[in-house]
């Protein structure tokens, strides 16, 4: 019995130390001073930001418009349309505080209004608490914890964010991909690990 | 005090507020029945159309442009060109998406569908305003007719709170509509180069 305990804790310990490898950043820990990284995604206030969307949820597939506002320190709101005009959903972001102001009836779930809840202030969220820099071949890497789990903020060379890569202990669960066009509009693409969804973001400049 | 009342209610009563002045039932009839007539010798609207969507929190309205193509049997194009390449046409008890080359098809038996249908179409010629789905309060306001439209349905009270239908005088179909969401946002839509009764060509309508 004790045998079977041993081995049992054994194969815990090797699947736990497989399953971690996905969190190690592989680079070399470089001192910093840096206490905060600063997102510059949807940090302006009072600027209106708005994006052409694509939502690709569990095999659908949707296209609108994404609208946000940062109304003042830590608060921003946004509201998901249609491209017919019709808000679908509209979320106000104050500190860790998540305010629905409406959702059509349609998405009127808990478990689709927490998803969004918890993606869109991911997507929302400008301001890190920097716990580690590391210097990788493309840039440096910032870790930092946000809603219980780690944050990897990858910097290029330019020291411009690339990627925002968010994992529990055992696997990544949401990643966003930062690209910049040469017209300069900024498109930003979500993809979340743990259930089929995809938001593909692009700057709509007048 | 008194004159103060009279005062409040004659200012009230004259729509100085800005909704105009309302029609009295036999005007409102009268209105009908000259909308009804006319639209009935309808064949084809084409026109242009600007889209401002008001979000309380934004500085500025968001504004998309586009055409719609309608015809008497009610189909119809509605295409968006400008910021998205988006089109819809409702056809035969079908619904054809063209979302930037993506093309797909919807069900016609899609309730939420088949009323957006019928408002958009009902809203351009100006049918709407003699649904029985709305109650309609009229009013008239310098050379416009703005028709308030609440829907009696439940399915389109969950999407719309109020449309307001903006006729020019001497025209019998709408030149604005404005739909007001539960959530106080609303849509305007405004209707430029329109053309009735003109010839369009069938490809329009191809998917």
């Amino acid at each position: 019995m004790l045998k079977l305990i041993q081995v049992f804790s054994i194969i815990s310990l090797a699947f736990l130390l497989v399953s971690c490898k996905h969190l190690k950043v592989d680079g070399k820990l470089i001192k910093t001073n840096e206490e905060k990284f600063i997102v510059p995604y949807f940090n302006v206030e009072n600027k209106d930001y708005l994006f052409s969307t694509r939502i690709k949820v569990y095999g659908n597939e949707m296209s609108g418009l994404l609208a946000v506002k940062k109304l003042g320190n830590q608060h921003k709101r946004l509201a998901l349309l249609t491209d017919f005009g019709n808000t679908l959903i509209d979320m106000e972001f104050q500190g860790e505080q998540v305010k629905v102001n409406y959702v059509v009836e349609d998405l009127n779930r808990k478990v689709i209004i927490n998803q969004f809840k918890r993606n869109f202030q991911l997507l929302l969220q400008s301001e890190y608490i920097v716990k580690d820099v590391y210097e990788v071949d493309e840039g440096k890497v910032f870790t930092s914890k946000f809603q219980g789990k780690k944050i990897h903020l990858h910097v290029n060379q330019n020291e411009n964010l690339t990627k925002l890569v968010q994992a529990n202990v055992f696997k990544n669960k949401n990643e966003i991909n930062y690209f910049k066009s040469l017209e300069g509009s900024d498109s930003i693409y979500f993809t979340s690990h743990q259930f089929p969804i995809e938001v593909i973001l692009n700057e709509k400049i007048k | 005090m008194k004159y103060y009342l009279v005062a409040i209610y004659t200012f009230l009563s004259l729509g100085i507020l800005g909704q105009g002045i309302k029609m009295t039932t036999g005007e409102l009839n009268a209105f009908k029945q000259k909308i009804e007539k006319e639209t009935q010798a309808l064949t084809s609207i084409q026109t242009d159309f600007i889209q401002s969507k008001h979000l309380a929190f934004l500085s500025n309205d968001i504004e998309s442009k586009g055409k719609m193509y309608l015809l008497a049997d009610g189909t119809l194009k509605w295409a968006y060109h400008t910021p998205n390449q988006y089109s819809i046409i409702f056809k035969n008890n079908q619904i054809l998406i063209d979302d930037n080359g993506k093309k797909s098809n919807v069900s016609g038996g899609n309730e939420v569908f088949n009323k957006i249908s019928h408002l958009i179409s009902g809203s351009v010629s100006g049918k709407l305003f003699n649904d029985k789905e709305f109650d309609v309060v009229c009013y008239k306001d310098g050379d416009e007719i703005v028709a308030h439209l609440t829907p009696n349905d439940k399915t389109l009270k969950k999407y719309i709170k109020v449309v307001y239908l903006y006729f020019k005088k001497d025209e019998s179909t709408v030149s604005k509509v404005r739909l007001v969401e539960p959530s106080e946002d609303y849509t305007l839509i405004t209707f430029v180069n329109k053309q009735l009764n003109v010839k369009i060509n069938p490809s329009v309508f191809n998917h």
